[in-house]
């Protein structure tokens, strides 16, 4: 659904950040830049909490930071779609999107939402859906993909291929 | 260590254009809806359907809420595990308040609903003096909640520095009470299909 004017009543201005946990800044800050490419914009920040926690901002689209933070615990289970964060990208970019998460060893799922106009030839809407080596759930949303040879894959996607653990993040090779 | 031939997005030229949503799970779409309606003052965007889980097609149903102008709205999603622990901080959604008068609206919004909060800023200043604050709450199902305002003015009460997430936390089942049947499915939930 795309976003529409605000009506008078928001308490709120925007997103100033979000937050995620990770177990290692360095291994997450390169698959955020790296693999999602965001851009760091401050390396030496913290969270507060019960502590203070170290942590780094990453700008990963236009005014979006999301904050990854230390925390060693509270993982998502890989059936527990959500809480999950939702990025639009360009239709034309989709196919390049997934060959580029395989090359990094990150399995991703697609989703049709309009399996019929897809198979039309579109424009209709695709979800990428991955997570990070962390196990936090990302999706990136295709607006305007135009449907290819690739056999539709409506309605539910399975969670379990996605998962992968950290500690062979990334690959080899 | 990975391939130094490996691309990286900037290699390829991918970018992410911008937020399109995000999600948090919840025990009841109606509770989701008096929380993040009444006291955050969003605006449902599509209401929930069941029909898809009654026919068994999928599991659950959302209500999307638009909760600011711009790109960007939240999910709220029947999902009745998968919350955090009461001292769990991260992930959290902070969302930026540029009025500091509004602060002050939503803590009379949470007091008025009995939503424990914690305003808090890194250090001590003179009364008066413009300070950027957090205020910390949760949603009913627990999901962590922030408004940030860079200009507020100090004042006591204030909290400084780390704090207890634990005092966060209230009862789901008060906030269940108050709102009508239909925001969750009835009976257990079903596994989901494979």
């Amino acid at each position: 659904m795309k976003p529409t004017s605000a009506a008078p009543g928001f308490q709120v201005d925007g997103v100033d950040r979000f937050t995620i946990p990770v177990r290692d800044l360095a291994s997450a800050g390169r698959f955020y830049t790296d693999v999602l490419g965001g851009d760091v914009v401050q390396s030496d920040a913290v969270e507060l909490g019960a502590w203070e926690t170290p942590a780094v901002h990453v700008e990963m689209s236009p005014g979006l930071e999301m904050v990854l933070v230390e925390q060693g615990h509270g993982w998502n289970a890989i059936d527990s779609t959500n809480p999950h964060w939702a990025f639009a990208i360009a239709g034309a970019e989709l196919d390049t999107w997934v060959e580029h998460l395989t090359e990094w060893g990150v399995p991703s799922a697609l989703q049709f939402r309009d399996p019929a106009a897809a198979e039309a030839g579109g424009p209709s809407c695709v979800e990428l859906h991955f997570v990070d080596p962390d196990g936090n759930q990302f999706e990136l949303v295709a607006w305007d993909y135009r449907g290819d040879a690739r056999p539709s894959r409506p309605g539910r996607y399975d969670p379990w291929p996605l998962y992968y653990t950290h500690k062979s993040w990334p690959p080899e090779g | 260590m990975a391939s130094t031939q490996r691309k990286t997005a900037a290699d390829r030229d991918l970018h992410l254009l911008r937020l399109d949503h995000f999600t948090a799970p919840v025990r009841d779409l109606n509770v989701a809806r008096r929380f993040y309606c009444e006291v955050l003052g969003g605006v449902v965007k599509q209401e929930p359907s069941w029909d898809r889980h009654n026919s068994g097609a999928a599991v659950g149903a959302h209500i999307d809420i638009q909760l600011f102008d711009g790109n960007g709205y939240i999910i709220g999603y029947w999902q009745p595990w998968g919350q955090p622990a009461p001292d769990q901080m991260f992930p959290h959604k902070a969302f930026r308040v540029a009025d500091p008068t509004r602060i002050d609206d939503v803590m009379a919004r949470l007091n008025a609903v009995r939503v424990p909060y914690l305003l808090v800023t890194s250090s001590e200043a003179p009364d008066g003096t413009a300070v950027p604050v957090s205020l910390y709450f949760r949603d009913p199902d627990g999901n962590q909640l922030e408004l940030r305002c860079g200009d507020y003015p100090f004042r006591p009460g204030i909290h400084i520095g780390p704090f207890d997430p634990t005092l966060q936390y209230y009862r789901w089942a008060d906030w269940r009470a108050l709102v009508t049947d239909g925001g969750a499915p009835p009976g257990r939930p079903r596994p989901k299909a494979r």
